[in-house]
């Protein structure tokens, strides 16, 4: 009896259940069909060529224009127990070698490879050796002219597909295709009778909100302040970005810039540091996020406005992509349009101006409307939908938006409620998203603890954290509390390697019976606790990392004995 | 007391030059610096190792009781 994809879900991937989109496309794939899936950020478009790649025989090649993206999955993927690699220009020759000798001897189910490779002699000769049962192309998009995002390479796919001895099954994968673009995809990639699939756009975990205040960098700094969270600021320009950045720096946030005028080294760093969770904040222009497959951004924050919907989508999108609830706040002065204007005034082609000027006016729109913005991104998209969300900056002010008024100290003048309701009904309302919500646990102690477990075991494997276990994944096991290898394993994102691989920490720290731990018994014994008591139970990094690090993992254990007095490190 | 001020106080760190940078008796409990940059300006991060990690967990700690006492 063979394993079915359901239960490569959950042994492999640990999830119980497949959300819109992936169980028909995977099915399809498992057929033979081809396919091409259009989903937004976060829905999961990986698995529906990861599951199918374990079930089908031979390999499966997933073309990505990403180097970063295609290094990240593989390290999560090996982190779950199956056998992956990459090859693109990030590796020496030797590497490359190495890598498609381990292929040619059946090494590996997953080979991520950059579409600049497909067109080379050793690449032909190596496919010609392979059995390969599936060509995935991941940011399918990139195929299209009409797409801003364009990538000649992508011409070469079907050719090389032509090439094989035999077709394999070709899906087609991204986040991003207007209908003019999905319509290329297909054509370019010569789909046969392909299983079209289309999730909808919505993404119902993040928070859209307008925020008008007098003085930006206070409210950033009032937001910042109250959620101690990681996050991405977009700015205007490089000069925007320079002195949000230093702001930051100088309020004694742990703070990285990032754009084009930086030297490329520079820019790696920051994104390693953003990805590594060794940074809080990033700063940056648009020239950022491209390939970031970060799960637990809490916010983007738009300093100001961006050029057009289609770019603010994607740009606030990059939040919680690991479903839990994020922030997408855009920071809005009318005085920002002539900035805009400007930029756009830059083009030599009067098309282009024209229609970037028509773009920008959509954008605006999204500022000024005092009705629902979620129902006005969707309906932006092409998607309708009857009602109001009760979710958003216009149907439901939250705390954030109130609190950043606060910091302005006589309140924004351009702060809009639609017929502001009675603060009770508001806070009523609040309520009823929260709890509609998946229930957080950031302020857990527990959490905390569990994070400081995986930032020990990610520092000591030299992975970020996310490939050890998401956040949904550890607040989830704040939730389930699993006591045993059988209950751990029910929590969603844990298979049976990592609980192999993990288990036993986190375990220890879930039972509470860490032997050099005193923590977990009742808050009534605080008080007995000796400094060098709570000394032991603070997780100690085996590489050197920052103070503020130093400082969480400090407060990790405060926080479990709820002591109020937290660690600052600044 | 916060963290940094901490160990400027027990002579960890020294911030004469501007920046926080670990003392020679900072070094020798660990304290090390990486180049870093922020804003387009290249600078030193202090950064601890196992030891270090302890040794500022046992400041705060030591401090945080005293003042409770
Ligand atoms: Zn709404």
């Amino acid at each position: 009896m063979g394993m079915t994809a359901r239960d490569v879900l959950r042994r492999t991937f640990g999830y119980d259940n497949f959300r819109e989109g992936q169980g028909e496309l995977i099915d399809a794939v498992l057929a033979g069909r081809d396919v091409c899936g259009i989903m937004p950020t976060g829905a999961g478009k990986s698995l529906c060529y990861q599951v199918p790649a374990l079930l089908l025989p031979g390999v499966t090649l997933v073309v990505s224009p990403l180097i970063s993206l295609m290094r990240d999955q593989v390290m999560a993927l090996v982190s779950a127990g199956v056998s992956a690699t990459f090859i693109n220009s990030s590796l020496t020759d030797a590497q490359v070698a190495k890598a498609m000798a381990n292929a040619r001897e059946g090494k590996y189910k997953i080979i991520y490879i950059a579409p600049e490779r497909l067109s080379t002699a050793s690449m032909m000769s190596l496919a010609a050796a392979l059995d390969i049962s599936m060509v995935a192309v991941d940011e399918a998009h990139c195929i299209s002219q009409w797409g801003q995002d364009f990538r000649p390479q992508y011409m070469d796919i079907p050719a090389f597909i032509g090439g094989l001895k035999r077709r394999p099954v070709v899906g087609a994968f991204t986040a991003t295709a207007t209908p003019r673009v999905r319509a290329d995809i297909l054509r370019a990639l010569e789909l046969r009778n392909p299983l079209d699939v289309v999730t909808g756009f919505d993404r119902p975990n993040l928070y859209f909100a307008v925020h008008s205040p007098k003085n930006k960098y206070a409210a950033l700094a009032a937001y910042v302040q109250s959620h101690n969270h990681v996050g991405i600021v977009y700015c205007a320009t490089r000069k925007e970005v320079d002195s949000v950045a230093e702001q930051l720096v100088a309020d004694g946030y742990n703070v990285a810039a990032y754009h084009a005028g930086l030297p490329d080294a520079t820019r790696t760093r920051a994104q390693d540091d953003f990805l590594h969770d060794r940074v809080q904040i990033i700063v940056a222009t648009n020239a950022f996020g491209m390939g970031i497959d970060k799960s637990n951004v809490r916010f983007v924050i738009h300093y100001s406005l961006p050029q057009n919907v289609e770019a603010y989508y994607q740009e606030a999108g990059r939040a919680g992509r690991d479903g839990l609830p994020s922030d997408c706040i855009l920071f809005y002065a009318r005085r920002d349009i002539f900035t805009s204007v400007f930029l756009i005034n830059q083009s030599d082609s009067e098309e282009e101006k024209r229609r970037n000027r028509l773009l920008l006016d959509k954008m605006i729109q999204y500022c000024d409307t005092q009705s629902c913005l979620r129902q006005y991104l969707l309906a932006y998209f092409g998607e309708q939908r009857g009602e109001d969300c009760d979710d958003c900056g216009n149907c439901a002010p939250s705390e954030a938006l109130e609190m950043m008024d606060a910091a302005n100290a006589d309140a924004s003048p351009k702060r809009k409620h639609k017929a502001r309701k009675p603060r009770e009904e508001r806070a009523e309302r609040i309520r009823s998203r929260k709890e509609r919500a998946p229930r957080l646990a950031f302020s857990d102690p527990l959490f905390e603890s569990l994070k400081a477990v995986r930032m020990e075991i990610a520092t000591r494997e030299k992975v970020p954290a996310f490939v050890v276990f998401s956040d949904a994944t550890l607040v989830d096991m704040c939730q389930k509390h699993p006591q045993s290898e059988e209950a751990f394993l029910q929590v969603s994102g844990v298979g049976q390697v990592k609980l192999e691989r993990y288990g036993a920490a986190f375990l220890e720290v879930l039972r509470g019976t860490q032997p050099a731990n005193p923590a977990t018994e009742s808050q009534a014994e605080t008080s007995a606790l000796t400094p060098d008591q709570l000394l032991q139970s603070i997780a100690i990094a085996n590489d050197s990392i920052q103070i503020s690090l130093v400082a969480e993992n400090i407060n990790a254990v405060l926080l479990r004995h709820d002591m109020k007095k937290p660690a600052a490190w600044l | 007391m916060a963290l940094n001020k901490l160990l400027l106080v027990n002579g960890y760190l020294d911030d004469a030059s501007g920046d926080k940078l670990p003392t020679a008796q900072g070094t020798a409990a660990g304290i090390t610096t990486q180049r870093r940059n922020a804003r387009g300006r290249d600078y030193d991060q202090c950064i601890f190792d196992a030891q270090a990690q302890r040794l500022c967990a046992k400041l705060f700690l030591h401090e945080m009781f005293q003042q409770d006492a």
